[in-house]
């Protein structure tokens, strides 16, 4: 099979990144792992967040902001509102270490998209007068929790109408070279059917997302096994800001499939209240609306911390979320898991939830030119959540699928189309052979061995981390590969929906990936957002406003430091106390 | 203690189908999924297969009939003894997992179930929540094909499953979120003709079998046949005593669920064969010609 572009993932990035190319005259063909628009990170989105609303035609204000950029090349000029505001808040969500030029891009970009936000029927939810309901302090529309798989499904349809070849429920595994250190495409187990593909691309766009399932209690959905991440250290790419993972404080604490119903911290629409923190006392530890903090979720973990380190809650229950203080109305409007709660026999408004944490995400990921969305990798490109470049978010995600088909279209024009190499082939079939061994009951399964990976997350690499959780994590994870992995076995031969092949295929990208999140979290000694290191409490602005990249050279895994960018806004430097200011 | 009774069986292979038992600890709050997912990794000698991604009732993907009735597993609580099988009216893939793409490529996308318009207006359009209520309520649909499955199918063939009227609960439910949203300019009269749509039963478990809590045949089924055939919205509702068979053809194989009376006139008429198989009492062979039950 051959195309122009490959695009590995359906969700937000993955949709326009292939629509995009498509439009451009390209011969797409898309890989989604579960389902396009309705598995990964995007139907679990909360609501849209549609950047500054300038009301200034894009056609001036691309140029105004090119003239903007070149100028404080050289001299700093105060950013113009509602610039300001909204960068002021993108530093502060990723902590500091964002890339500032890219959210401008994308505040320039967003005046032209927000036309074409509801074109396929998306709806926004209005109130009786016809004006959208927003939250002011985070500008976020919609109801909380409804709008990621609405927007997905209306994705899904703009891409089947639009006739692009998708194949779902099919699993790409590994990259393929066109040439000596470049991409041209990728190796495919469509599992639905057990067919092998070989894919030849010209350039080749990863768009797998931020939430993978890593840790026993995770956001991310079935299917989601930080697989783009390790194709791409594989295939040479770097990563950075993968030492941070984004920690969710509260949500559902059972059953275990509604670990990834979120109780949101944030302010809430249709109420001025906001949820009150509990301990298994009943003792309130913290009320968000005290924060003055649109996302609290740093200062929700640390103080959970204390109450753990008190013995008055725990990781995975004992911490509760109190709904009572808000309007009962505006929970029913505009909360998704009101109806959860009611099913199971609960009322929000009344009764307390009980929480855990969960590893809601990779807060870095794949290191790219957010210019053009290309790695270092020729012929690999990016966008989205899986891109170290920012946290997740939909209409983000959307921009980048934009910008990588731009220049993916383009890169593949100058290069000549391949079919993969044959040597590429023969090594996916010898992996997929070794793997598709059946066993006996003295055998280890591969759901049992992903779930021993995702407990040693769970225990070594959680919020807390050390130097010694880290060593702990990386000999444990050295020991399941190296004592537990030949011993899995499939538990079924059949060609047809075995998922016993897909946990195979993904258990060493999962410990491929932990491994590197715990060199580079051994890296980083400091805490900073919700990468909190016992042994360093403190965050160190003069020393670490950097990135730490992470590759891997002959299966030995580098770590290099970065400058980040820091043009339009420059933090205070120094060092604060982690746990004692709540911004840090 | 949960029991477990789970369906098995894989088309491409030549064994027949069959049930795994196997017995699970129940967990707070515990959720059919999770059920499930407890087999999933209890079983040592079977990978059992079923389908579902997000676990909270967004992705559509973890229909299955439990005791009879089709749910959504995530969201279903989980019952000291259940037996699960595949929703009915879909081709199994295998064990729990059946083809719901052909449904969507053949029958939904053919509805057009987006907006179209000549121009795209100034965001944001201003439209009260009053005007948009009803297509909001119904753009909750997350396509898990519950509806489909609740209700009796026209008939089989060698070629495939006639869907209630030809479309199938969910794609009507697709539809009318659209017909019913005041910005779509789609002419859907037209399309509905072009389609060949028909007026839809008013299946009375439309009422209350979809798990997002839309009620099909008030919110879809009745508006859609007062606007497309000017049809009275108190029409009768239908007697919706169905009975469940396994249905195995060339080309594929299905749970079935039809009308009790529509049985014994496919059996009678050759077209449905009784076959033996061990555990189970309902299973026919389709015989390789059309069905038509209009004709029969």
């Amino acid at each position: 099979m051959k195309v122009d572009v490959l695009v590995i993932g359906g969700g937000a990035a993955g949709c326009m990144a292939a629509l995009q190319a498509h439009r451009l005259g390209a011969k797409v063909l898309m890989v989604v792992k579960g389902k396009m628009g309705r598995s990964g990170a995007t139907p679990l989105a909360s609501g849209v967040r549609l950047g500054p609303l300038t009301g200034i035609p894009p056609r001036l204000l691309s140029p105004l902001k090119r003239i903007y950029a070149r100028v404080s090349d050289y001299v700093r000029l105060p950013l113009p509102k509602p610039f300001s505001g909204s960068l002021a808040g993108a530093v502060s969500t990723h902590f500091g270490l964002v890339d500032q030029e890219y959210f401008l891009d994308f505040g320039v970009w967003m005046q032209t998209f927000l036309p074409f936000v509801e074109e396929s029927g998306l709806y926004l939810r209005r109130d009786d007068q016809g004006s959208l309901v927003a939250v002011a302090e985070t500008g976020m529309f919609h109801s909380h929790g409804m709008t990621g798989y609405q927007f997905g499904e209306s994705r899904r349809k703009d891409v089947l109408r639009a006739g692009i070849d998708v194949i779902e429920e099919a699993t790409a595994f590994t990259l393929t070279s066109a040439s000596e250190g470049n991409v041209g495409g990728a190796m495919v187990l469509d599992y639905r059917s057990g067919r092998l593909l070989a894919v030849g691309a010209g350039a080749t766009i990863m768009a797998t997302g931020h939430t993978d399932w890593l840790s026993t209690r995770a956001t991310g959905t079935r299917e989601m096994a930080a697989n783009g991440l390790a194709m791409a250290v594989r295939a040479g790419a770097e990563l950075h800001n993968v030492e941070i993972q984004w920690f969710h404080a509260s949500d559902a604490a059972a059953p275990r499939s509604w670990m990834r119903l979120h109780h949101y911290p944030n302010p809430l629409h249709g109420s001025d209240r906001r949820v009150v923190m509990r301990n298994a006392k009943g003792d309130v530890y913290l009320d968000t609306a005290d924060t003055k903090v649109a996302m609290p979720y740093t200062i929700q973990m640390k103080e959970l911390y204390k109450q753990v380190g008190k013995g008055n809650a725990d990781w995975d229950h004992g911490s509760f979320a109190d709904f009572s203080g808000v309007e009962a109305n505006a929970l029913r409007e505009y909360q998704y898991h009101w109806e959860f709660y009611r099913h199971a026999g609960k009322d929000m408004s009344r009764d307390l939830l009980e929480c855990g944490i969960t590893w809601h995400m990779c807060a870095g990921g794949i290191r790219a030119d957010t210019k053009t969305m290309q790695t270092r990798v020729p012929g690999l490109f990016i966008a989205g959540g899986v891109g170290g470049h920012m946290l997740g978010s939909i209409i983000l995600a959307t921009f980048d699928g934009e910008t990588a088909a731009n220049y993916a279209v383009e890169y593949a024009r100058r290069v000549v189309r391949r079919q993969v190499d044959a040597k590429d082939v023969e090594l996916a079939e010898r992996k997929l052979n070794t793997l598709s061994e059946v066993g006996t009951a003295q055998n280890v399964s591969p759901i049992a061995v992903k779930e021993q990976v995702r407990a040693v997350a769970w225990k070594h690499m959680m919020y807390r981390k050390s130097e010694r959780s880290l060593h702990d994590a990386i000999s444990e994870l050295s020991r399941i590969r190296t004592d537990v992995v030949p011993h899995m076995r499939l538990r079924s031969a059949s060609q047809s929906f075995n998922w016993d092949l897909v946990d195979a295929l993904d258990v060493e990208d999962m410990i491929d990936v932990l491994e590197i999140s715990a060199q580079a979290s051994l890296a980083r000694t400091e805490s900073r957002g919700p990468h909190f290191r016992e042994d360093y409490p403190f965050t160190d602005n003069k020393n670490w406003l950097k990135h730490v990249v992470v590759s891997r050279e002959h299966s030995k895994i580098k770590t290099r430091i970065a400058d980040i960018n820091q043009k339009y806004i420059k933090l205070k430097r120094g060092r604060v106390d982690y746990l004692a200011d709540p911004l840090a | 203690m949960i029991k477990l009774k789970i369906f098995c069986y894989d088309p491409s292979s030549s064994v027949d189908p069959c049930y795994e038992e196997v017995c699970i600890t129940r967990t707070d709050n515990m959720r059919v999924l999770d059920a499930l997912n407890s087999a999933y990794e209890t079983l040592q000698h079977r990978s059992l297969a079923h389908r579902w991604f997000c676990g909270t009732k967004k992705c559509g993907e973890c229909a299955i009939t439990v005791n009879g009735k089709p749910v959504l597993a995530c969201w279903e609580a989980a019952s000291d003894e259940m037996t699960c099988e595949p929703i009915s009216n879909f081709p199994i893939i295998r064990d729990l997992v059946v083809d719901t793409a052909r449904y969507e490529r053949d029958i939904i996308m053919k509805l057009r179930p987006w907006m179209e318009r000549p121009t795209v207006p100034t965001f944001p359009e201003k439209v009260s929540h009053q005007r948009m209520r009803a297509a909001h309520s119904l753009s909750k649909c997350i396509e898990c094909n519950v509806c489909s499955a609740a209700i009796p199918v026209e008939g089989v063939t060698p070629a495939g499953i006639q869907a209630a009227a030809g479309i199938g609960a969910a794609a009507l439910v697709r539809f009318t979120r659209f017909l019913l949203d005041p910005r779509d300019q789609t002419n859907r009269h037209q399309l509905a003709e072009t389609v060949g749509m028909r007026p839809f039963p008013n299946f009375s478990v439309l009422k209350t079998v979809c798990p997002q809590g839309i009620d099909i045949l008030d919110e879809a089924v009745v508006p859609a046949n007062r606007i497309l055939f000017s049809s009275r919205a108190e029409s009768q509702v239908e007697d919706d005593e169905t009975t469940t068979i396994f249905v195995r053809s060339q080309n594929w194989s299905a749970f079935i669920r039809i009308d009790p009376q529509l049985k014994p006139v496919l059996v009678a008429a050759g077209t449905l064969t009784k076959a033996d198989v061990p555990m189970f009492s309902e299973v026919y062979d389709l015989l390789d010609t059309v069905v038509d039950p209009k004709s029969s």
